[in-house]
């Protein structure tokens, strides 16, 4: 039967070429798409060992001074000042489970600072990103610490002492630290006071390296620059039915402190949108995307205008194998075997070349190791695909043929 | 001649239906993908209200900062410091409008009473900005050089603005006052909202900047004074005045940079046209539009080429049923052109036909994907989402370039086909009867 097809197949070589060809190319692009979806896919849905749901960023206003406009009695309070009572003032409101602060470290907003460390004053472990913030800031976003782990964030946080996040903590130990004589950062060796089971910096990375460490009521008073302060909260699931109204409704005179006002209550989800949309990315994916579905469109396009063109041309055929007592379900079953043979011939080159595309790293490195699983199931999702592009493209034309009446096919012939 | 091409056509249409409908559908879908890049690629680069000038526009916003002795090789990159752009762009005489405006940002408005509020996008700017863009307004005017230089509070609000404080968006609005950032300012004129998508223009609220802003201290703090946020809009009377403009630019700022001590500045080939600027991701690269225009025509081929040859199949099978009709044709002395003259004009009707459809698909996918087409970080961290009007979606170009690209498709995708068939040997088509 396959000898057969096969026989079909080169006799009409010359028009079957082109279709393979296409078939060749476009099988090639998809399987690239394909495994580049898979892989960051497979990074993006991972868990991030901190979550966002239920996280609003409040975000607050700071009056410009105009000196001019002040008189002798006026008393200039820094911003920082300001947001102490405020602090206070939200971890009053009801449905706010945690409050937490931080300065130039929340996350999705764009401002971040890194600092080296190391295990001692010349061996230098990397870059952390540092993170400067109160101990409600571990809460409000629901890190966890490592198994064994013991003490409270605030514990942890307390006096000079740092916490290390997973990923950070084993790169430490790689280079030869050891817990007891603790990290060298800034100028001096720190206590590690803990250390955070292993995380995700966003959803597009494998890891995190990160370093926390306290941010003193004394350093939130001194701020005074645009780079304020932040503060987050987390609130409860049960409290969070349109919580930003509710909020500012609540709170908005409260937090009318001096030169500090409420500007506007933003849920995380929304931040990390914007984000996301910077990192170019999902940008990239939303592209390949869009290249697949034209490629996919065009397949489509291409076989059914074949098979349309090839059922046209071997009306005769047809008629004769009807009348030799092929059933209708027959006829439509050797265009679609002929169609699938097609594809399955071509994927013979195709995968050579797809085995060369991932040996040489042309294909993403950074989200997922090259082994042959991935291969593999890139290949086979890649056909599976081609092949339903193949079976849609051939049923149409076929279809209206098998509806031919023997004597009127052989009229043909 | 045509009209019998014409009423052949449209039988032979329905003689084959679900053949006709795929191959429109077909043409339909390929139409779409290409008019989606072509209306995505108007709205970023062609005017609309009340960006209605973009094509006479020329923007500053990057400026290079160096030593001037060449051994300090330090680098420091700002946009606009006001002291810049007062001295070497206000002061352009040939340009119809100069203007201005502090980088956008988020600011809280509320009414005197604090029973309404709206956080909005802001813009401070100068009388200038009025000129060069074309607003609504539906009240009010815009703010005067007087009201910039007295530095009076004055401002000028989005409809939006308005039915959310006051509930009107009407005369009585004006002369009213509203707490912008917690300072009260006089609403002066009322204007139609901006989509978003007009990148400069684009706010809730304009205010005047402050003088104070402008003359910043000099010191090495900062940098001579010449730091600062600010991005300046030039509106020429004609296209034809660019070089004009650029050249006394260039005189501005090398007197400019004769009066500095110390610095000098570099505008990196700024002034830039609007697809300059937008192409202008980084200060100083300097932004190649001749190679993105190559970039995009090639997309284009690509998105005409590759579903004209898949639609070529197709198109034969409806010829082949017509190898009769041609033989007979032939037979009487009909030659090869004429043939294929034939054949392109009956397959135009389905082209056209799937061509206006896909059109209309087009629009379709603009609105409903707007986000992922036109986004950006910097549009998504707005407060207002993307809206598109009909000023720039019913252009005369984008229907000029529907008919163009569906005429090259039919070319593109019936001309093999007619080719075989108008090649065919006599006996061979009339025995195909």
């Amino acid at each position: 039967m396959i000898k057969h097809l096969v026989k079909i197949i080169w006799n009409q070589r010359r028009r079957n070429g082109w279709i393979a060809a296409e078939i060749l190319l476009v099988f090639v692009v998809l399987w690239y798409i394909i495994d580049s979806l898979m892989a960051v896919g497979k990074v993006f849905f991972a868990p991030m060992g901190w979550d966002i749901d239920h996280v609003y960023w409040i975000s607050m206003g700071v009056e410009e001074v105009d000196r001019n406009e002040m008189d002798s009695t006026y008393r200039y309070v820094t911003s920082g000042r300001s947001m102490l009572t405020a602090i206070d003032r939200i971890k009053t409101c009801p449905g706010v489970e945690a409050v937490g602060v931080g300065l130039m470290s929340m996350p999705y907003v764009g401002e971040n600072s890194y600092m080296l460390v190391g295990v001692s004053d010349s061996v230098n472990i990397e870059y952390v990103k540092l993170e400067r913030v109160t101990p409600g800031f571990m809460e409000v976003f629901g890190f966890r610490p490592m198994e064994g782990e013991r003490k409270s964030w605030e514990e942890m946080l307390s006096g000079n002492q740092v916490i290390l996040s997973g990923r950070s903590f084993d790169e430490f130990k790689e280079k030869g630290g050891k817990r007891e004589q603790g990290v060298f950062f800034g100028d001096d060796m720190r206590v590690i006071g803990g250390v955070t089971a292993s995380f995700r910096a966003d959803r597009f990375q494998r890891g995190a390296s990160w370093l926390f460490r306290r941010l003193t009521d004394e350093e939130i008073a001194e701020d005074d620059t645009d780079f304020h302060v932040k503060i987050a909260v987390r609130v409860n699931p049960s409290a969070d039915h349109d919580f930003p109204e509710f909020f500012l409704r609540q709170m908005e005179k409260q937090l009318s402190i001096d030169r500090l006002y409420l500007l506007d209550v933003i849920p995380y989800s929304d931040l990390r949108y914007s984000m996301e949309l910077r990192n170019g990315v999902k940008s990239e994916l939303q592209n390949q995307i869009a290249v697949m579905g034209f490629l996919l469109f065009n397949i489509f396009l291409g076989i059914i205008g074949t098979f349309w063109f090839r059922t046209e041309q071997r009306k005769g055929e047809m008629g004769l194998r009807i009348a030799l007592g092929s059933t209708r379900f027959g006829l439509k079953g050797i265009m679609i075997a002929e169609g699938i043979l097609l594809l399955t011939l071509v994927a013979i080159p195709a995968s050579i070349i797809c085995v060369n595309l991932q040996v040489s790293e042309i294909t993403k490195s950074y989200y997922m190791d090259y082994t042959l699983g991935r291969f593999l199931i890139g290949f086979a999702m890649t056909y599976l695909i081609m092949a339903i592009m193949v079976v849609l493209g051939i049923w149409y034309p076929v279809s209206q043929l098998a509806r031919l009446e023997p004597a009127e096919a052989l009229r043909y012939e | 001649m045509y009209k019998i091409y014409l009423k052949q056509a449209w039988a032979l249409l329905k003689e084959n239906r679900l053949l006709s409908l795929v191959s429109i559908l077909g043409t339909a879908l390929a139409i779409c993908m290409i008019m989606v890049m072509v209306i995505v690629f108007e709205i970023q680069n062609k005017g609309f209200k009340p960006e209605l000038n973009r094509d006479r526009t020329l923007y500053v916003k990057d400026v290079a900062i160096t030593d001037k002795n060449e051994e300090d090789d330090g680098m420091n990159y700002s946009l606009v410091g006001g002291r810049v752009a007062k001295e070497c762009f206000l002061t352009l005489k040939t340009p119809e409008a100069v203007s201005m405006q502090l980088m956008r940002m988020q600011t809280l408005v509320t009414s005197t009473d604090q029973t309404s509020r709206m956080k909005c996008d802001q813009i401070r700017t100068d009388e200038g900005f009025w000129n060069i863009f074309d607003f609504e307004f539906l009240a009010g005017k815009p703010f005067l050089r007087s009201d910039v230089e007295s530095n009076i509070k004055k401002a000028v609000i989005s409809r939006g603005l308005a039915l959310r404080i006051f509930g009107l968006a009407d005369e009585s609005v004006i002369g009213q006052t509203i707490l912008v950032a917690r300072r009260p300012y006089v609403v002066g004129g009322i204007v139609e909202d901006v989509s978003p998508l007009a990148s400069c223009a684009y706010a809730q609220i304009w205010i005047p900047y402050a003088q104070s802003e402008v003359d910043r201290l000099i010191n090495e703090d900062t940098l001579e004074g010449l730091i600062g946020s600010y991005r300046v809009l030039i509106l020429a009377r004609s296209v034809d005045d660019f070089d004009q403009i650029k050249a006394e630019v260039e005189q501005n700022v090398a007197r400019f940079n004769n009066s500095l001590q110390e610095l000098k500045i570099d505008l990196m080939k700024q002034p830039d046209t609007q697809m300059e600027s937008r192409l202008r991701l980084w200060s100083n690269i300097v932004p190649d539009v001749p190679r993105m225009l190559g970039q995009y025509a090639l997309v284009l081929i690509v998105l005409l080429l590759v579903p004209a040859m898949n639609l070529s199949g197709l198109t034969a099978s409806r010829m082949q049923k017509r190898m009769g009709e041609l033989g007979v044709r032939k037979a009487f002395g009909a030659n090869r052109g004429t043939l294929i003259r034939q054949v392109l004009a009956e397959n135009l009707a389905v082209t056209l036909l799937g061509g206006a459809l896909g059109l209309l698909f087009s629009y379709v996918a603009v609105f409903l994907l707007k986000d992922w087409l036109l986004g950006s970080f910097e549009l998504a961290s707005l407060n207002s989402g993307l809206t598109l009007s009909a000023g720039m979606l019913i252009r005369p170009a984008i229907f000029f370039f529907a008919f163009l690209f569906c005429l090259l498709l039919n070319l593109l995708s019936a001309a093999i086909p007619a080719w075989n068939a108008s090649s065919g040997n006599i006996v061979d088509s009339l025995n195909d009867n």
